[in-house]
C-alpha cells in the first residue's frame, strides 16, 4: 500500500498521535514562502537605494582616505552648517560635537551623524556665544569654546551651564584633558587647570624658536604633554606639563616669512628636502590609536602624520576638492578611539567629515562598533530578535526532547515493524 | 504491532483505515501491522513541515518589518539633511527655485539638477507647477518647454525630445526677432543680449541625440548651431571632431582637436584624438 507509510522512529510521538503529511500544504507554503524571500529581497534593493547617499565617493582616488560619511547639518536650509570651523569627540564615546561659527551654535551628532542636541550658550541664564572658533569637550563632558572675537574661552559644564570666563588674548584653539587645559592663543600658549585657575603662559609673538606666530592646534595627551601646532611658523613642538620643549620641528616654509612667491613656496626638491612634510598652514590636530599626532592643514588640504617620540614626519593623505572625501581649507580635526575614524572640519565646503586614514591603530571592538554604525544598523533590531528567536527555538526543542526521552522510558523500545 | 500512520489529505487517498473511528486499532492487511488512527478535520497546518515553513514566513515578516522600523529610528530613510554633496546642492537649489522671488534661470538649474539625480517624477512636477503659474513669462528663454526636453531626452524619448528642443528653438527665435522688430529700447536690448541661451543649448541637446542615432550629418548641422556662440567650448569642439572622424573628415577633426588644445593645452581627449587620426606628436 502506497498511501499508508510507516516509519520505524519514534521521536517524541505518544500513542494515539498521528503525524499527517500534507504534500498540497508544503506545495503551498514552499511557493509562498519563495515568493515572499523574493518580494523582500526586491523591497531590500530598495531601501538599500533609498539609504545609499547619492554621489559618494568611490573611494579609490581619495589618496590613502577612507570616506565614511559627510554632515552637512542636520536637516535643510538654516538646519546646514555655514562655517563649521571645530570638530570635538565627546570622551564618553561615540558622539561628537560641531562648531558652526557661521551660526554661533554647537551641535551634537551621534556616531550614526544623528542629530542629538543643540548648544548655543547658558540662555536660561542669559549667556550665549559668537563666533565659535574651536571647541573641547572634557572626559567630564565639560564644553570649552574658543570666542576669538572676545578675547575669551567660555566653559560651560555637562549640563551646559556657563562656569568660567577665561580671558585669554586672541584665543585661537584648546584642548581639554582631567588635569588641565591648554589655550592656543596668537603669541604662545596659556595653561589653566579645571578650576579656571591660571597656571601659566608660555611664548610671545615672533618667529624665533621660543615665539610663536598663532597656535590653531593644541592636543594634550594622557601625561599631560602638550603639542603645539604654530600655524604661520609652520612648525609643530612638544612640551612636558612642566612647560619644558621636548621637541621642535619645522614642518614647511613658514607662511609669515613668505614673500610674493606663493605662500608657503612651491614645491620645489630643495624645500622638499628640507621639509618633507610640505605643509603650508597647519591648523587643528590629534592624537589617533596608534599614537602619531595627526595634524591637518588649512591650505595644502590635507592631513599629516607625524610621530610623537621626536616629530618625525610619517606620511600625508588628502586633495583639493568638493566631492566628498576632499577638503576645501579644513580647519580642524579629532579622532574617536571607540569607532577608529577622525572627524574634520571641512570648513570651505561648509561640512564635517567621517574618514578613516591608514595605520590609526584602531581595534577589532571599534571596527565592529564601526561596523554597526553603518548602514548595516538597519539589522541591529532584526539580528537581536532573531538571536532571540534562535536561543527560544534552541530551548523549547531540548526541553521537548528531554519530554521525548521520558515518554520513551515511560512505555519502553519501540518494537520493530514487520513488515 | 502498533505504528504510526501518515494520513495523506490528498483527493481520493481514503482508504480502508480511514474508516475506522478515531483511538480504533485498524489492521493494514497488506503489511500486517495495526495502525492507531486519529480522526479530526484535518488542516495543512497539521503538517509538522507546513507550520514551520508557516512560522519561518513569519519569522521572515517580522524580521522585515523591524529592519524597516531600525532603518527609520537610526535616520538611514527619512533623515531630511543632505549626506553628500549632490544631495546638498540639490536642496539649496530647491531652496532657492522655491523662493517667491526666484528667477526663471534659478528655476531651470534646480529642474536640471534633479533630472542629473535621475530624480524625474519631480523634474515633471516643478515642470508642471511653474507652467502653471501664468504670473511667469516664459517667453524669452521657453525656460520649462527647455526642462522637458532635458527630460525626455534623459528618458530617452528621443522623438519627443526633438519636437521639444525644435520647438524650443522656433519660439525663442520668434521673441527674438519681435523683440528686435519693435525697435528702439527693445532692438537694443535683443541686440545686446541676442538670443536666449536655451536656443543654443537645444543645438547641443539635439546634437546629443543625433550623435547617439548616428545621424552625423544631423549632429554636426546642430554642433555647429552651438559652436556659432560658444566657440571655444573645448568639450564639445572634441565631440565635434569625434562626429567629423565617423563622417571621414579627419582633416576638420585634426582642425577642432587643435582648436580645443588652444584653450585647454593638455586635453587628454584632443591629444588622444590626434594620436587616433595619425597626426599626434
Amino acid at each position: 500500500m502506497s498511501e499508508i507509510q510507516q516509519t520505524s522512529e519514534l521521536e517524541p510521538i505518544t500513542a494515539g498521535e498521528t503525524t499527517v503529511k500534507s504534500k498540497r500544504g508544503r506545495r503551498l507554503l514552499a511557493t509562498a514562502l519563495i515568493l515572499l524571500i523574493i518580494l523582500l529581497l526586491i523591497t531590500s534593493v530598495f531601501l538599500v537605494q533609498l539609504m545609499r547617499p547619492k554621489g559618494g565617493p568611490s573611494g579609490t582616488d581619495l589618496e590613502g582616505i577612507t570616506w565614511i560619511r559627510s554632515i552637512y547639518g542636520f536637516g535643510p536650509g538654516t538646519d546646514q552648517f555655514t562655517n563649521p570651523a571645530s570638530a570635538a569627540i565627546d570622551p564618553a564615546g561615540g558622539t561628537f560635537w560641531l562648531a558652526d561659527q557661521g551660526r554661533f551654535r554647537m551641535i551634537r551628532f551621534d556616531e550614526n551623524a544623528r542629530f542629538l542636541e543643540l548648544f548655543d550658550g547658558d540662555r536660561a541664564n542669559g549667556d550665549s556665544f559668537d563666533y565659535p572658533s574651536r571647541i573641547a569637550v572634557a572626559p567630564d563632558g565639560w564644553r570649552y569654546v574658543v570666542q576669538s572675537t572676545y578675547n575669551n574661552v567660555k566653559v560651560y559644564d555637562e549640563d551646559g551651564v556657563l562656569q568660567h570666563v577665561l580671558d585669554v588674548p586672541n584665543p585661537s584653539a584648546v584642548a581639554v584633558n582631567d588635569e588641565m587645559a591648554i589655550i592656543g592663543a596668537q603669541s604662545g600658549f596659556v595653561a589653566f587647570d579645571r578650576a579656571g585657575q591660571l597656571i601659566g603662559f608660555i611664548g610671545e609673538r615672533g618667529i624665533d624658536d621660543d615665539q610663536f606666530d598663532t597656535v590653531n592646534g593644541v592636543v594634550l595627551d594622557d601625561e599631560s604633554n602638550a603639542y603645539i601646532i604654530d600655524s604661520f611658523n609652520n612648525r609643530i613642538s612638544k612640551y612636558d606639563r612642566e612647560g619644558d620643549r621636548i621637541w621642535l620641528v619645522e614642518t614647511g616654509a613658514p607662511a609669515n616669512r613668505a614673500g610674493l612667491n606663493m605662500g608657503g613656496g612651491a614645491a620645489t626638491d630643495a624645500l622638499q628636502e628640507q621639509y618633507p612634510a610640505m605643509m603650508q598652514v597647519p591648523m587643528g590636530a590629534t592624537l589617533d590609536a596608534a599614537g602619531r599626532l595627526i595634524v591637518i592643514d588649512m591650505l595644502d588640504f590635507s592631513i599629516a602624520a607625524f610621530d610623537t617620540a621626536d616629530g618625525t614626519f610619517l606620511s600625508k593623505w588628502g586633495t583639493f576638492g568638493r566631492e566628498d572625501g576632499r577638503f576645501a581649507y579644513p580647519a580642524d580635526i579629532d579622532y574617536d578611539p571607540a569607532l577608529d575614524w577622525f572627524i574634520v572640519s571641512d570648513s570651505g565646503n561648509e561640512r564635517a567629515q567621517i574618514i578613516r586614514l591608514p595605520g590609526s591603530g584602531g581595534t577589532a571592538q571599534a571596527a565592529a562598533r564601526r561596523l554597526l554604525a553603518g548602514p548595516l544598523r538597519a539589522c541591529c533590531f532584526p539580528l537581536i530578535l532573531l538571536v532571540i528567536m534562535v536561543i527560544l527555538w534552541i530551548v523549547l526543542r531540548n526541553r521537548r526532547n528531554k519530554r521525548g526521552q521520558w515518554v520513551t522510558e515511560e512505555i519502553g523500545e519501540a518494537p520493530e515493524l514487520v513488515e | 504491532m502498533e505504528g504510526v500512520r501518515e494520513q495523506e489529505d490528498e483527493v481520493g487517498q481514503v482508504d480502508a483505515v480511514e474508516a475506522a473511528h478515531e483511538g480504533d486499532s485498524a489492521h493494514d492487511a497488506s503489511t500486517g501491522s495495526t495502525v492507531t488512527v486519529v480522526r479530526r478535520k484535518r488542516s495543512i497546518w497539521d503538517d509538522p513541515v507546513v507550520r514551520r515553513m508557516g512560522l519561518a514566513a513569519v519569522a521572515l515578516v517580522i524580521l522585515y518589518l523591524l529592519a524597516i522600523v531600525s532603518a527609520l529610528y537610526f535616520g538611514l530613510i527619512g533623515n531630511t539633511a543632505p549626506r553628500t554633496i549632490q544631495e546638498r546642492d540639490l536642496t539649496r537649489l530647491e531652496l532657492i527655485a522655491d523662493a517667491p522671488d526666484a528667477t526663471l534661470d534659478q528655476m531651470q538649474t534646480f529642474v536640471q539638477a534633479l533630472i542629473s539625480d535621475g530624480q524625474y517624477v519631480r523634474a515633471k512636477q516643478f515642470i508642471d507647477r511653474t507652467n502653471a503659474n501664468k504670473e511667469l513669462d516664459q517667453t524669452q528663454g521657453e525656460y520649462m518647454l527647455f526642462c522637458l526636453a532635458e527630460l525626455q531626452r534623459a528618458q530617452g524619448d528621443y522623438e519627443a525630445a526633438l519636437e521639444s528642443y525644435n520647438e524650443v528653438m522656433t519660439r525663442t527665435k520668434a521673441a527674438y526677432d519681435e523683440e528686435f522688430e519693435n525697435g528702439g529700447e527693445f532692438q537694443n536690448w535683443a541686440l545686446a543680449y541676442g538670443l536666449h541661451d536655451n536656443y543654443f543649448m537645444s543645438a547641443l541637446g539635439k546634437s546629443i541625440i543625433y550623435r547617439e542615432q548616428q545621424e552625423w550629418a544631423s549632429a554636426i548641422e546642430a554642433i555647429d548651431v552651438f559652436l556659432m556662440e560658444n566657440p571655444r567650448q573645448a568639450g564639445v569642439l572634441v565631440d565635434r571632431a569625434y562626429i567629423k572622424r565617423q563622417l571621414g573628415d579627419n582633416e576638420g577633426a585634426e582642425a577642432d582637436y587643435r582648436e580645443a588644445l588652444r584653450y585647454i593645452p593638455d586635453y587628454p581627449e584632443a591629444l588622444e584624438g590626434l594620436e587616433q587620426i595619425g597626426v599626434g606628436e
